[in-house]
């Protein structure tokens, strides 16, 4: 016998049924005691999520995984469990990665942001509604693997205040025309602070790249946007601002930004 | 620059690619991640550039001096 959806949850150790039986019409009852391990499909989530059975292109395309994400304390279930039916089931790893991170923490000692705790006294809802979801993401990609990170409203400032500059430096760079024929940089004559600028942001693409193939995003969030701030923001584009160049162009590759053609100063 | 940051603020960055860069992809999250150019890294632009800088940043203190004083 089994309960009707809208009684649940039960726990039918505790809760009698409230009709006798319609099949015998008997009274008298024994509680189910085993637990259904709540894992049991969560534990077949990158087949799931691959179309397992459903969609054998998408399958054979997507598993195994390249990543698992997941925080630290549902190792032993969430981790273990899924490694475990994909070795039994497939014969494979269910990823080549998994990326254990720490816990988003409510401010003044509130404990784990979750579903069923809620967010505390500064809920990521509320930060996204104040500074945007661009904000809440930029706090949560200031801490690295296996650490917890507070709620913090200083970085979440901070995202904003990256987000603003980006826009604006974006609309400096749209007043210059893009040249069709600049797609190739090496075709477009650069000045000394063009060269500087490249040398320095194809570093960044380096050191940011490697930092992404180890999922250590902060270290690559921080190197991007030092070069951001302090090389292109504060200083490049200063120096384009204030007159030190001219014949100005915006190109679509390379840089993914825009270069200046040919330094007056 | 755009590319390099759009896993981190999604969506400015993709509204910025969208208005900005349009001809070379829809949407910036279905780009490929920018490859790393050898050819650009050129240790005496660097040093030229930090040089421009130094002088950059010594003639406006020296500007913003000179605009106190004769405040």
């Amino acid at each position: 016998m089994v309960a009707k959806e809208s009684q649940l949850p039960i726990d039918p150790r505790e809760q009698r049924p409230e009709h006798p039986c319609s099949a015998c019409g008997g009274e008298e009852f024994t509680p189910e005691t085993d637990v259904l391990d709540t894992w049991a499909t969560s534990s077949l989530s990158p087949q799931i999520c691959a179309g397992w059975g459903m969609d054998d292109q998408l399958y054979a395309q997507t598993v195994p995984m390249a990543l698992r994400p997941q925080a630290h304390e549902i190792i032993r279930t969430w981790a273990f469990y899924t490694i475990l039916k994909s070795h039994h089931h497939f014969g494979m790893l269910p990823w080549t990665d998994v990326a254990i991170s720490g816990w988003g923490l409510a401010p003044e000692g509130g404990g784990k942001i979750s579903k069923k705790r809620g967010g505390g006294p500064a809920s990521p809802e509320e930060m996204m509604d104040r500074y945007s979801a661009d904000a809440v993401r930029y706090w949560a990609a200031c801490t690295g693997l296996g650490r917890d990170s507070v709620i913090n409203e200083e970085k979440m400032e901070a995202g904003h205040r990256l987000t603003v500059k980006l826009w604006n430096v974006a609309r400096f760079a749209e007043r210059f025309p893009v040249d069709a024929a600049a797609t190739d940089l090496s075709r477009v004559p650069l000045a000394p602070a063009d060269r500087w600028l490249l040398s320095r942001l194809h570093r960044v693409v380096t050191e940011a790249t490697e930092a992404f193939e180890h999922n250590e995003f902060a270290a690559a969030k921080a190197v991007t946007e030092w070069f951001f701030w302090h090389n292109l923001a504060d200083n490049y584009i200063e120096l384009a601002r204030n007159g030190c160049m001219t014949k100005p162009i915006r190109v679509t590759t390379g840089p993914g930004w825009f270069c200046q053609r040919r330094s007056k100063r | 620059m755009i590319q390099l940051l759009a896993p981190i603020v999604p969506y400015v960055t993709d509204a910025i690619y969208q208005a900005l860069f349009a001809s070379a992809g829809k949407r910036v999250h279905l780009g490929p991640w920018p490859e790393p150019a050898k050819r650009w890294v050129d240790n005496q632009a660097e040093h030229i550039g930090e040089e421009l800088l130094a002088v950059a940043t010594a003639v406006g203190l020296n500007a913003l001096l000179s605009s106190r004083s004769s405040a």
